[in-house]
């Protein structure tokens, strides 16, 4: 069974966001990049598979230069082969164009499962799956949790409102993960030091035959026009309790009048 | 990174430590020093992730990665924060099993080294004993050959991974009267018969389970002798570079754990109105601080650097382990006064940072040895190896016949009383022309308080000439005296042994290095092959 995995290199959610000089931008000076979370439980899925079906695992991300780093990370925890469609000096490309190039460059692959986290931590749009899944005319299913393989098919369950939902769908697929797939591995030294040696395809958009000034930019379906950063939070205020009642009457003045919630 | 040393795959090795060691150690630090000790789970998850094998070959289940990747683990090993987690996980991958990978027989290395590598077994390294720490030829542990067996009587102290451990590698004296050159090395099982174990009360590093070790009348097979008897010394010796690398490099990372801490506090505490990193006199300690800590960085990376070219930097691994322990001992106290009160309390990060680091200036070679080396190097004149590998590997027993001599090897008789003057004759005709040719060299050999005290030898191509007293300009001048340059040249003094203790002074070390490649040893000597 062969796997493609088609992944996001992402600020780390752990990256003190901060808004570049044109206000619609991220400031990418002091950012540390990642691999998606989610991409990484698909990942997961995928080598696991792999190593007790058979096949192999490649793994596919739209990104610059400096995504190889998190396409070398998936090399060292056991994909068989990376390709990475070049957005060096593109502008800002929107989910529609993304999918359209990841379409592109998977088309041509055999594959049985196409897998991708369940969203990205990156724009958080949440429209890259069945967008892609459109585009490959394949079946696809989301918030996987769980799966079990059969002949030329997969059983998924699905977390909902409340409830699990289990489907079916044959195969070839795209799979899309959820947190709580699985517990994503560390990349052994043996593999990082492996990893080394491969290399990894790189494709730019004109060799895919995707027209990118017409899904970038002002051309893209949706556009950043404004970035803001949430309001900072405010310090806490201690109201002492030495008498309760008056430390009640102060807590419903500050509500009302500072807060504003009542 | 922006580094001349550490490429892309040290760094994604890097981080993989970090998110292990911050995912799967950190969060049961309170609950593993309390314990005083690590639970052998975490060593088993190790084993799998490939952390326990860095640099040993694949071959033996190792990952066959360099003393880079080495220093990547080792500086994210303190975010742990247990400097007892760091001591256990580094003795035993890089203390411990050195000379067991490099010494020991395919059988030893398959019963112990492999196992630790996967992180089945724990293994500890006893050198120290009540009596003999910084002064290890004192040790006084022997080992008594009897049939197929050595019998260990004595008792070692300070012993990491000493309880907990599944096996040691002990110092033993197997010739009392010999100092360094009567000290071999033995590995065993924990459990054997007459082997009690004691865990210490310490001040710090409360993870780690720090042991005395009683051995009485201890029978282990003759075979778990490593590499050759009364060779010790010369083994644990060829493990001190990188034993002082390993724990400099933990002292770095220690640091940079200590610094992260206090920025983050400095910004976060407020006094007078003003974040305590807006105040001057504490802002430029921090500066003094962060720039000690990445010269002493800058001093381990290049150590390292010269041990991955194969020189034996045992000037620079003193320095590195010198630098990096005394900066982190001052660093935690400086930071812990920047966090007042908070510092003190177990609440908060520095008090264990504090009390961890204390014990770094005494481990694995006090600062003061450490300065004794410098002050060698570097006052004495004394030029430590590389020394010719002396001993190959100790060939594995043919089943059936007994594996060893039935008494240890004596060292070879000394000889007769003229022996000066009848090894210096004897060069022309051990010359090896194969290693002088082309090759021409004049040396002068000094020997304090011998009768015959002073020779010149001549090398010009296959010809050496031989004469008495000082003749010409030396290209090469060797002092020493008479004992050990015969203990050398006879085999039962390593050299580098005598480099180190400042027994032999090379005024040109190259030059010194084809001398002792270019002659056959004499008949009937171990040594030198
Ligand atoms: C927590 C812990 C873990 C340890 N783990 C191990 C282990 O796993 N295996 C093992 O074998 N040992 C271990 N040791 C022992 C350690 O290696 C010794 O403590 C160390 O070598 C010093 O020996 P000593 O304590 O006997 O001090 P001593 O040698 O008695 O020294 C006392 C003082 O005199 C100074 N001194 C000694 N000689 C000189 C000199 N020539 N010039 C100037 N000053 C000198 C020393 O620097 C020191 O300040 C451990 C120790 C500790 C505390």
């Amino acid at each position: 069974m062969n796997h493609i995995v088609c992944l996001a290199y992402v600020p780390d959610t752990e990256t003190k966001i901060k808004i570049g000089a044109d206000g619609k931008s991220i400031d990418e000076s002091d950012v540390k990049w990642i691999v998606s979370p989610y991409d990484e439980y698909a990942l997961e899925e995928a080598i696991k598979t792999k190593e007790t079906k058979g096949g192999t695992v490649t793994v596919v991300t739209f990104g610059p230069a400096k995504a190889d780093v998190g396409l070398r990370e998936c090399l060292a925890r056991g994909a068989n082969e990376a390709v990475r469609i070049a957005a060096d000096g593109l502008a800002q490309v929107d989910s529609l164009g993304v999918a359209k190039l990841l379409a592109a460059a998977i088309k041509p692959m055999p594959f049985d499962v196409l897998w991708l986290g369940n969203k990205g931590v990156g724009t958080d749009a949440q429209t890259l799956v069945p967008m892609l899944a459109e585009f490959l005319d394949l079946p696809h299913v989301n918030l996987v949790t769980k799966l079990e393989w059969k002949d030329g098919a997969v059983t998924c369950w699905r977390e909902i409102e409340g409830a699990k939902e289990v489907v079916e769908t044959p195969l070839p697929a795209l799979i899309a993960a959820q947190k709580g797939l699985n517990e994503p591995r560390y990349a052994s030294l043996k593999g990082i030091m492996a990893a080394k040696k491969k290399t990894i395809a790189v494709k730019t958009p004109a060799d895919l035959g995707v027209d990118v000034a017409a899904v970038s930019g002002d051309k893209a379906a949706v556009r950043w026009t404004k970035l803001e950063l949430p309001p900072a939070r405010q310090a806490v205020k201690l109201i002492p309790a030495d008498d309760p009642a008056k430390a009640a009457e102060e807590l419903l003045r500050l509500l009302r009048d500072e807060a504003k919630v009542l | 990174m922006k580094s001349i040393y550490f490429g892309e795959e040290h760094e994604l090795f890097r981080q993989t430590v970090r998110q292990f060691v911050e995912s799967e150690v950190a969060p049961h630090a309170d609950e593993w020093e309390a314990a005083r000790r690590i639970p052998r789970s975490i060593w088993r998850r190790m084993g799998e992730v490939g952390f326990l094998g860095i640099l040993f070959p694949e071959a033996l289940g190792g990952s066959g990665a360099g003393l880079f990747h080495a220093l990547s683990f080792l500086e994210e090993l303190p975010r742990s924060r247990m400097g007892g987690f760091c001591a256990a996980v580094s003795v035993q991958q890089f203390i411990a099993t050195g000379a067991l990978f490099r010494r020991g027989t395919d059988a030893l290395r398959e019963r112990y080294l492999v196992p630790s590598i996967r992180g089945e077994k724990v293994g500890a390294i006893a050198i120290s004993e009540p009596d003999a720490g910084s002064d290890v030829a004192a040790i006084r542990t022997s080992a008594v050959r009897d049939g197929d067996e050595w019998v260990i009587d004595g008792a070692k102290t300070w012993i990491t991974n000493g309880v907990e451990g599944d096996f040691y590698v002990v110092a033993v004296k197997t010739d009392r009267d010999a100092g360094t050159g009567g000290i071999s090395l033995i590995a065993m099982d924990s459990d054997l018969p007459g082997i009690r174990t004691n865990r210490l009360q310490k001040m710090g590093w409360h993870s780690s389970d720090t042991a005395e070790i009683v051995f009485e009348g201890v029978r282990v097979p003759a075979a778990n002798l490593i590499g050759r008897v009364n060779r010790g010394f010369y083994y644990i010796m060829e493990t001190f570079a990188v034993e002082r690398l390993v724990t400099a490099a933990i002292g770095i990372g220690s640091s940079i754990l200590a610094l992260e801490e206090t920025r983050r506090y400095m910004e976060s505490r407020t006094a007078f109105g003003r974040p305590l990193n807006r105040f001057q006199a504490l802002r430029h300690r921090l500066a003094d601080l962060a720039t000690e800590l990445e010269a002493a960085r800058q001093l381990v990376y290049h150590t390292a650097w010269l041990l991955e070219n194969g020189e034996s930097a045992i000037r620079e691994s003193a320095m590195s382990k010198l630098l990096a322990t005394e900066l982190n001992k001052r660093l935690v106290d400086d930071c812990l006064q920047f966090f007042g009160a908070c510092g003190y309390v177990e609440e908060y990060p520095m008090e264990r940072f504090y009390r961890d680091a204390r014990v770094s200036t005494i481990v694995a070679g006090t600062s003061e040895i450490m300065r004794e080396i410098v002050g060698k190097t570097d006052l004495d004149g004394v030029v430590f190896g590389p020394v010719e590998d002396e001993v190959s590997p100790a060939p594995p027993p043919s089943p059936g016949a007994p594996a060893f001599p039935a008494a240890p090897a004596l060292p070879a008789p000394l000889p007769a009383p003229d022996g000066l003057a009848g090894f210096f004759r004897s060069l022309p005709s051990r010359v090896r022309p194969e290693k002088t040719a082309g090759w021409k060299s004049r040396f002068h050999f000094r020997f304090k308080g011998s009768s015959h005290p002073e020779w010149t030898v001549v090398i010009d191509g296959p010809s050496v000439t031989v004469a008495e007293g000082l003749d010409g300009a030396a290209d090469c001048v060797v002092q020493s005296s008479e004992k050990v340059y015969l203990g050398i040249e006879s085999g039962s003094q390593s050299a580098e042994t005598a480099f180190l203790m400042g027994k032999v002074k090379v005024s040109n070390l190259s030059e010194m290095m084809k001398y002792v490649k270019a002659f056959r040893p004499v008949a009937g000597t171990p040594g030198r092959q």
